[in-house]
């Protein structure tokens, strides 16, 4: 965004419109504010009972007043990367494929399909990765004698579909702000369409790659709804030994299926219990804002140099 | 002859003939029904500068680019007629466009540094094309560098950015960027339009020095500039359905001086 | 060889790009195969006919209508402060890490954030007002962007024109800069309904019911049924065949709001981009 160049008027003048425009931003960003130390201060008794060990803790039993977060930690990172692995060749390749090797207006033959995915909204994802993708991933996982569909695996494959249209609209834009004359440059040497695509387009457009990625884990760490409906939710999910896959192949947790959950409503008025949910929430909350920031000055500085 | 293009080049032979090293024949480009350029009959001789002049929207810069193929990164741009390299036809089945890219290179209007350094600028094509191995990338590109008289202005600062580099600078680098690979055939696309008088007179003597011993293709809008560089002049006018060739006069001048260095 | 990896890497990337739209297709198909027959007349019924989603379709178009509402003059603002209030490329800058941030706030945490406020310390209860304002935070980003990259395309010329005629900076942004964001703001509104038209996670504690209701008519305990919500719980019991048929009607109806929504953002949304790049 480059902005808009006006005059100023002179002197100390009162401009409503400027007012209203500060006003409102102040509230956007007051509110994400608020929120944020809303959820600190009422996750406080769950950190005061357990300590780092909420952070550490495989067991989530509040009857016991046991709250560890460490399953759901596990669920929501492994789920996020299996999306990403997936997701990630398959955007970058789209990607290439317009912002690079297709000229013009023909592009859009992609790009529109693209957009409409990204507007498919998450419970039909979840609908049909109830309908379809539980079976296949029971189909698939057959021999090692899964007890149904409800896995990780198949909340991550299901993420995948969603978080596809995301990284490939932002790897789009950033290969498309490579300057045309460098490929034209390149191509004059006799350098092939991938090697300029290689040699010359990605490595300018890494930054708004990068932060393609990221804000597309951002969004697979934070989405609720389509991997409620396949994810089995099943709490205490933690691997033994660590590299054991079998927590991967059958049903987990993630943390935003825990708050999804109707254990929300049941810890509310328990300042302990409802200070452990919370808690879930401080931990995605860092982990998108941190992504998010990253991603986004990335793409900020990248978009400066195009 | 065909052979030619699929083969690498090899490393600076010009042929002793004085055939033409390209030839047009009828050539004509559209841009959907809109006609761009028709009936260019034209021959590049082997060494020497030849000039485009003409008004603009004549096709001069198309001309230019239907030599090397790099048309073919416009597609709404259709190529009809012959154009030969060595007696090959450009166009025909078979014909690598990069292979033939390689041997005919091409400098632009805006010079196009990529973000990296003079010396990984300098060495680009070499590299990425594996024309040499990794312990000729100094040489290669020290020699490039002398070429264009720049070795002694950045050899103490050659993992710089080049975009650090003034604009005549960076024009220079893209040309040295080119000889790495020893192209036959040289491109030029108003390499001077984009610099100031100095700049443009480095340009100048550099293209003279280089048709000692290849073709240099010079498009420019600038008729004395024609005059001081140019052996043959072909003169493009606006006809009724696209640019039109005119006149190929030769153009005397002052004895050059010959090639530096490679 | 070089030529041979130059062909078969363009096909991958064809083929990753076909893939993705196979994605769209297949998802269509599935819940056009399944919702088509329960497409109808019956869908819309006024009352008692357990397949009518009619209330459920009002109450997620109330949620919409409350959320652009709110979102529309705060996003304009956000989009003014960004393009033309704010002085330096830094602040600029800032503002627009802050939006990057908000967007990337998962939407159940919005859930967690309005269950707190207005359903617990404001004693609303679940109310349609608490989910149009958590919905208008959600979709703010989105239409801020859009009504920024308007802005960004705007040809300098017409405001040096307006300044040059001595209009005072308030002045040109209500008689220029406005108007001319006024496709920004459609397109940008059209995403953001495309997107709070399908959230389910902000309004499942705050604002959904599945039955029981039918229009709001206050703020507190006023919730009212959506769409998304519908579905939701409906899938949760889709071992159950009744379920099946009202279950694949709604998602139809819904899926067709929000892809018609995304449809017709398109168009100007890729004017501004196409335009912010060459102009």
């Amino acid at each position: 965004m480059t902005g808009v160049a006006l005059r100023r008027p002179a002197g100390p003048r009162f401009e409503p419109t400027r007012w209203a425009a500060w006003a409102f931003s102040a509230l956007a960003a007051g509110t994400l504010l608020a929120m944020a130390v809303l959820f600190a201060v009422q996750s406080l008794p769950a950190w005061r009972h357990e300590g780092l060990g909420y952070l550490t803790g495989t067991t989530w039993f509040y009857r016991g007043e046991l709250f560890g977060a460490l399953p759901m930690i596990y669920g929501t990172v492994v789920v996020a990367a299996i999306a990403l692995v997936l997701a990630t060749p398959v955007a970058l390749g789209a990607a290439l494929f317009t912002g690079e090797f297709l000229g013009g207006r023909r592009r859009l033959w992609i790009k529109i399909p693209v957009e409409l995915l990204a507007g498919v909204p998450s419970v039909v994802y979840g609908l049909l990765g109830l309908l379809l993708l539980r079976e296949w991933i029971y189909r698939l996982l057959e021999p090692w004698d899964p007890l149904s569909g409800d896995t990780l695996l198949t909340g991550g494959v299901l993420l995948a579909v969603m978080i596809l249209p995301t990284v490939m609209t932002l790897a789009d834009d950033a290969l498309r702000g490579v300057p045309a004359s460098q490929r034209k440059a390149a191509r004059g040497l006799g350098l092939t369409a991938t090697e300029v695509a290689w040699r010359v387009s990605l490595p300018a457009a890494r930054p708004g790659l990068v932060a393609a990625i990221l804000l597309g884990l951002g969004r697979a760490l934070g989405e609720t709804i389509a991997v409620f409906l396949v994810i089995g939710r099943q709490d205490n999910r933690w691997p033994e030994p660590l590299w054991s896959l079998a927590p991967v192949t059958g049903a987990g947790q993630t943390l935003t299926t825990k708050l999804g959950g109707s254990e929300t409503w049941i810890a509310y008025g328990d300042p302990l219990h409802w200070g452990a949910m919370v808690g879930l929430a401080v931990i995605l909350l860092a982990l998108v804002l941190s992504l998010s920031l990253a991603g986004g000055s990335l793409a900020l500085a990248g978009r400066k140099g195009a | 002859m065909a052979e030619a293009l699929r083969s690498p080049a090899p490393a600076t032979t010009v042929p002793a003939t004085s055939r033409p090293v390209i030839l047009c024949r009828a050539l004509g480009v559209s841009a959907g029904r809109r006609p761009v350029l028709r009936g260019i009959d034209l021959e590049v001789p082997p060494r020497g500068v030849l000039g485009i002049l003409g008004p603009s929207g004549a096709g001069k810069s198309t001309l230019l680019k239907c030599l090397n193929r790099l048309v073919d990164l416009e597609p709404e741009l259709v190529v009809q007629g012959r154009v030969d390299f060595h007696g090959a036809p450009v166009y025909g089945a078979g014909v690598d466009p990069d292979r033939l890219r390689e041997r005919i290179g091409i400098l632009f209007q805006q010079p196009a540094v990529f973000p990296r350094s003079i010396y990984q600028n300098a060495i680009f094509g070499v590299r990425h094309l594996g024309r040499a191995p990794r312990r000729r990338w100094r040489q290669i590109a020290e020699t490039a560098l002398r070429r264009v008289h720049l070795w002694a202005e950045v050899r103490d600062r050659l993992d710089r950015p080049a975009a650090e580099l003034s604009v005549g600078q960076q024009q220079r680098l893209c040309l040295a960027r080119t000889l790495a690979l020893e192209p036959e055939v040289v491109l030029m696309d108003e390499p001077t339009s984009a610099l100031d008088p100095r700049a443009t007179a480095a340009i100048e003597e550099l293209i003279a020095e280089l048709s000692a011993r290849r073709a240099v293709v010079l498009v420019t809008h600038d008729e004395d500039q024609a005059r001081r560089v140019c052996d043959r002049i072909a003169r493009l006018r606006l006809g009724d359905r696209g640019g039109e060739l005119a006149e190929v006069v030769p153009n005397p001048r002052p004895r050059r001086r010959e090639e530096q260095g490679g | 060889m070089r030529r041979a990896v130059d062909r078969l890497f363009r096909l991958g990337a064809a083929l990753c790009a076909v893939g993705s739209i196979a994605a769209l297709a297949v998802i269509v198909t599935a819940i056009a195969r399944r919702g088509a027959p329960a497409l109808g007349w019956r869908l819309l019924a006024p009352s008692g006919d357990p397949e009518s989603v009619l209330y459920q379709l009002l109450g997620t178009l109330i949620l919409i209508a409350t959320a652009l509402a709110v979102a529309l003059p705060a996003a304009t603002a956000l989009a003014l402060l960004q393009t033309v209030y704010l002085a330096g490329a830094r602040a600029r800058r800032r503002l627009a890490l802050c939006l990057y941030a908000l967007n990337g706030v998962p939407s159940i945490l919005f859930g967690i954030f309005g269950l707190i406020v207005f359903v617990k310390l404001l004693g609303w209860g679940k109310s349609w007002l608490a989910g149009g304002l958590l919905l208008a935070m959600m979709i703010v980003p989105t239409l801020t962007v859009a009504i920024a990259e308007r802005i960004d395309a705007l040809p300098r010329k017409y405001l040096a024109a307006a300044a040059g005629l001595g209009l005072p900076r308030g002045r040109v942004v209500w008689s220029v800069i406005l108007p001319h964001s006024v496709v920004g703001m459609i397109s940008g509104s059209l995403l953001g309904l495309g997107r709070a038209a399908g959230e389910t996670a902000p309004i499942l504690f705050t604002a959904a019911v599945f039955s029981g209701v039918r229009l709001p008519d206050g703020i507190r305990e006023s919730p009212v049924l959506a769409l998304p919500y519908h579905i939701f719980v409906l899938a949760q019991d889709s071992f159950d065949p009744a379920a099946g048929s009202r279950l694949w009607g709604a998602a139809a109806v819904l899926l067709l709001l929000t892809l018609a929504a995304s449809l017709l953002a398109l168009p100007g949304r890729l004017a501004a981009r196409e335009e912010a790049r060459h102009g």
